[in-house]
């Protein structure tokens, strides 16, 4: 019952969005000139048609990272809410959890995928 | 009304789910996966599993998601511009699979009937914590192992040749 | 069936007076920033439109919404568009799980002053903070823009990995409380007596610079730098499009993260009841206005960290202060019972 609200809130708001969206459209002046929808490029013409392109491998690293990382939260946010009624069991085993994957983080670490940029160090 | 909601988000679901499979442009088919993910966590929802679906929400909307997008940083364009057509060697084996995998789920509808909800609980997190952190103790410690291994596996890809 | 029209009719009242106060409030948190930036930097900020200006959000509106509708050449427009949504929805949605105040009675109802109590509380706000990173990710590419793109891709680096920190940096407070539901967490410290920020300094502060990177603000802002750099994503973006992505980072986002903050660390809703039954209303909003003026303040004060730094923080510094004040309550919550 409660995520009624929800289902509701996340309604209103697309309809906000549209509402942003559309405004310019409805109130704005429409006069097309040729070099109007040029993307921005310090004045100069485009070097490069298309900006969809291949870029820094890194960004997947990254994306790795935060799986990771995010599955590990993911685990230890419903530990967290039943941690007193857990024990012993639960001290042990959390400390095993955390242990194992800051081994994770020191890893990637050492191997420079914190990096900015990505770079990695050389061995 | 239950049937209601049920009908809408399982019409949402599906049609993302088609909509993932058949655009053509890999971005499209990633808001329309990432479109399917938030039904599917809104489908938990109606079913009072809160706790399954912020989980939904935080793994698969956010880093598998998340982690897909980057990976168009890395998809070579001009191919993806280039090909016209579909996978017809790649339809004709998976039809097999899906009238099997649709047989089987008659077969458990038929055999089990719809499932009812057994003894409905006040805090859903409370009580998967603590079965996930009693009895199910081994498989959550093997989640991590296999999380760290995932992780230097993804970083040893990452690395530059040498 | 009539106590669920009523408890839609109640949802429905209270949805659109929190999106009403919410964007009003945020409107004029710009007028608010202006005339501060104006006398931190010894200006006198807006003050032609209305007396001292007070209309001058009204008129930026206006100004905004009667540009011209332009789509960048080579755009992908169902993206672009969707873009603007994806920003503004999460930043949004994490007013839905804020309490403002107490449960009251009203005609004989109980009536809760949030739009969902759920036990998922925090999660949800971890969770729509993440999404916030979509609407970065898709604008950048869409505009087919090579600034726009690499400026998006830093962004959402730097958004993932404070992503992770303030997940991490929530855990101690969910631990102290037992539970990740806003009430509940806004109840233990009042019936305790004692704000949280006692028990998890380190938390604080991480969570505050989160919630700085997170909301594309100073000192963390570097892959922005709207005066210096052109602003990265949103730079194809014009009008009330463009309007709406400053609106859902740096005002709905930081009021939705400040009340967030006031909940976990400052005790919510709970103060000295000196103002009658108001007091919870006006104790919660003072906390999160002094909050939002705090990071405001640091805005038009700090100079910027370098982009190297910025990630690198995060990565090196943040996440394991986080893991080891996690580490340090739960042997603590352990052994004193907490």
């Amino acid at each position: 019952m409660e995520y009624i609200g929800f289902l509701i809130f996340f309604g209103i708001m697309v309809v906000i969005a549209l509402v942003m969206v559309s405004l310019n459209y409805l109130l704005g002046p429409k006069n097309p000139e040729e070099w109007k929808d040029y993307p921005y490029e310090c004045g100069v013409p485009l070097y490069d048609e298309n900006a969809q392109t291949t870029f820094h491998q890194g960004y997947y690293l990254l994306g790795l990272l935060l799986l990771l990382f995010d599955i590990e939260a993911a685990f230890l946010f419903p530990w967290t809410v039943v941690y007193r009624y857990l024990g012993v069991f639960g001290f042990i085993e959390m400390f095993l959890f955390v242990l194992i994957l800051t081994y994770g983080l020191l890893y990637a670490w050492k191997k420079g995928a914190l990096n900015w940029q990505f770079e990695m160090e050389e061995e | 009304m239950e049937w209601i909601i049920l009908g809408v988000l399982g019409f949402w679901l599906v049609a993302s789910a088609l909509g993932a499979v058949f655009v053509r442009n890999p971005v499209h088919s990633i808001l329309f996966f990432l479109s399917s993910v938030i039904a599917i966590s809104a489908l938990f929802l109606s079913l009072g599993a809160e706790l399954l679906a912020g989980l939904q929400l935080i793994i698969y909307a956010v880093a598998i998601v998340v982690f897909y997008v980057l990976v168009i940083t890395t998809i070579p364009w001009e191919k993806v511009k280039r090909f016209e057509g579909i996978y017809k060697r790649e339809l004709a084996l998976s039809l097999p699979v899906l009238l099997v995998s649709l047989l089987a789920m008659g077969y458990m509808v038929y055999k089990g009937g719809l499932a009812e909800p057994v003894n409905l609980v006040k805090d859903n997190v409370r009580d998967l914590g603590k079965t996930l952190f009693t009895s199910y103790l081994f498989p959550f410690e093997v989640a991590s192992v296999i999380l760290l291994v995932a992780m230097i596996g993804a970083i040893l890809l990452g690395r530059k040749e040498e | 069936m009539a106590e669920f029209g009523i408890a839609l009719i109640a949802t429905l009242v209270k949805v659109g007076v929190l999106v009403g106060v919410v964007l009003g409030v945020s409107a004029y948190l710009t007028w608010f920033e202006r005339k501060l930036a104006g006398h931190i930097q010894a200006r006198l900020g807006p003050n032609v439109v209305g007396p001292f200006g007070l209309l001058q959000p009204l008129a930026d509106a206006i100004k905004l919404a009667t540009k011209e509708s332009i789509v960048p050449k080579g755009a992908d427009v169902p993206v672009f568009y969707l873009a603007i949504a994806m920003a503004l929805v999460p930043s949004l949605l994490l007013f839905s799980v804020i309490p403002f105040g107490p449960e009251f009675t009203l005609f004989g109802k109980e009536v809760k002053p949030l739009i969902s109590d759920v036990n998922i509380g925090i999660l949800i706000v971890f969770a729509m903070g993440s999404l916030a990173v979509y609407g970065t990710i898709f604008s950048g590419w869409a505009s087919n823009s090579k600034y726009a793109f690499i400026g998006s891709l830093r962004k959402a680096s730097v958004i993932i990995a404070y992503e992770v920190v303030l997940g991490f940096a929530v855990l101690g407070v969910i631990l102290l409380a037992g539970t990740m539901s806003t009430v509940g967490i806004v109840e233990a410290q009042a019936k305790s007596g004692i704000w949280y920020i006692l028990y998890q300094p380190v938390a604080f502060v991480l969570f505050l610079f989160c919630m700085l990177a997170e909301s594309g603000r100073v000192p963390f802002d570097i892959q922005e730098a709207e005066a210096e750099l052109v602003t990265g994503y949103n730079v194809e973006y014009g009008g009330m499009k463009f309007g709406a992505f400053p609106l859902a980072e740096w005002y709905l986002n930081v009021i939705a993260l400040s009340a967030i903050a006031v909940i976990l660390f400052f005790g919510g809703w709970s103060g000295p009841g000196i103002f009658g039954a108001l007091s919870p209303y006006v104790w919660f909003l003072v906390k999160t206005f002094s909050l939002v003026f705090f990071v405001i303040w640091l805005h038009w004060t700090l100079p910027r960290f370098q982009a190297k730094d910025i990630t690198e923080i995060a990565w090196k510094i943040m996440l394991p202060l986080a893991l080891a004040n996690l580490i340090i309550t739960a042997v603590a919550v352990y052994f004193l019972g907490g």
